[in-house]
């Protein structure tokens, strides 16, 4: 069952998919064209992690949170696409673990 | 056939456990079966908000073409999987596939349990057995149930169309220009309001199915002593509760349902419960295995 931490990590992961979000609307065409798919895995991850938290619950660890909350200052500050197409693929890897 | 039945069930009557007449068993299998039809209900709509979160919002094969042509013009387009990743859309791949699967796995539980009792009405000595390690799978799956709710309930699962449309309403905001910020604005508040009205319905589907759930969880505990009427009463009740569910707002449901949480928590019965492993509803239906 999910614990305070478990929907902390949720609620950062939230943010940090909404600020790609952010980062995507405010993108001309062709950054968006290389945004999308990393934007699209992020999503698929963050499911699959809600997924195994509904289910089951998941378990994270302190250090996780703090992983999150350093990428989520990443997204903020990402001065290009590419640091917000690597942020979004480090998103991804980080929800996959719970998958 | 009949008098088969009647030997068999005159049979499962001396075995412990076993206060069987058919038209009991036949009660408590509409019992089980109605336990299983609610939660069905409710899973579906689970499944539905799960599918929404998972997806991003729609591109246009313009918009695409759009995006694909600067970036090649740039020497930008990225590999041909990230390509794919932009234009394809495949069902039954990726997350919705992903979502299908686990919701599989979850009703793959409801049926095991709905099956374990199919040949109880036929007098089925095997079936009676399963009286007991019945019930054990009817509250792990109620605890489920109760556990379902309060996770979306606390961190409900919003569309992710909806936040990308709440990103696109600051942007246009953010440009001044009032006019397309006002439409997605309106989009974004729609689609709130939608989402609200389906977590609200999944909420009561919940606690039509929780209230089935703890009501065959009761009768199965004294399954010896209840009367066919009483079987068949709480059948009924379970129909008219849910045909007033209509009446109840989201609000109360979702009260409802914490309270009940808050209430097994603290019962040493469902504790224990919420600690079997699901696996073990699949070993109660399987002949021979029951607990």
């Amino acid at each position: 069952m999910a614990d305070d931490q478990d929907r902390e990590f949720v609620r950062l992961a939230e943010a940090a998919l909404d600020a790609l979000f952010d980062q995507y609307a405010a993108a001309g065409p062709a950054e968006r064209w290389q945004l999308k798919p990393a934007i699209t895995k992020a999503t698929e991850e963050m499911t699959q992690a809600r997924l195994a938290l509904f289910k089951e619950g998941v378990l994270t660890t302190p250090e996780d949170l703090d992983a999150l909350r350093q990428l989520k200052r990443d997204i903020d500050h990402a001065a290009d696409v590419q640091a917000g197409v690597l942020a979004a693929v480090k998103l991804a890897a980080m929800l996959g673990v719970f998958a | 056939m009949r008098i088969a039945t009647r030997t068999l069930c005159l049979l499962a009557l001396i075995l412990p456990l076993t206060a069987c007449t058919p038209e009991k068993a036949e009660a408590l299998l509409a019992a089980v079966k109605a336990f299983e039809a609610k939660s069905s209900e409710a899973l579906d709509a689970y499944e539905a908000m799960f599918r929404d979160y998972g997806a991003v919002a729609a591109t246009s094969q313009d918009e695409l073409f759009q995006g694909a042509y600067a970036a090649a013009r740039q020497g930008q387009a990225g590999s041909f999987d990230d390509a794919v990743g932009n234009v394809g859309a495949r069902d039954g791949v990726g997350i919705q596939g992903g979502i299908a699967r686990e919701f599989g796995d979850i009703r793959a539980a409801y049926a095991a349990l709905g099956s374990a009792y199919d040949s109880l009405p036929q007098g089925s000595v095997l079936g009676a057995r399963y009286v007991s390690c019945g019930r054990n799978a009817v509250a792990r799956l109620t605890w489920q149930l109760v556990n379902f709710a309060d996770d979306v309930n606390q961190q409900p699962l919003y569309p992710s169309a909806l936040r990308q449309r709440f990103a696109e309403f600051k942007r246009s905001a953010a440009q001044g220009d009032q006019g397309l910020a006002r439409r997605d604005f309106d989009a974004f508040a729609g689609g709130v309001a939608a989402y609200e009205a389906r977590h609200a319905a999944a909420q009561r589907l919940t606690l039509a199915a929780v209230e089935q759930g703890r009501r065959l969880d009761a009768m199965l505990a004294h399954y010896d002593d209840v009367s066919l009427s009483n079987l068949l009463g709480a059948i009924q009740a379970g129909f008219a509760f849910a045909g007033t569910l209509k009446g109840v707002d989201a609000s109360a449901a979702a009260s409802r349902l914490q309270a009940m949480k808050t209430d097994m928590e603290g019962s040493a019965y469902w504790q224990r419960v919420g600690a079997l492993p699901l696996a073990d509803i699949a070993a109660c239906a399987a002949p021979g295995k029951e607990q």
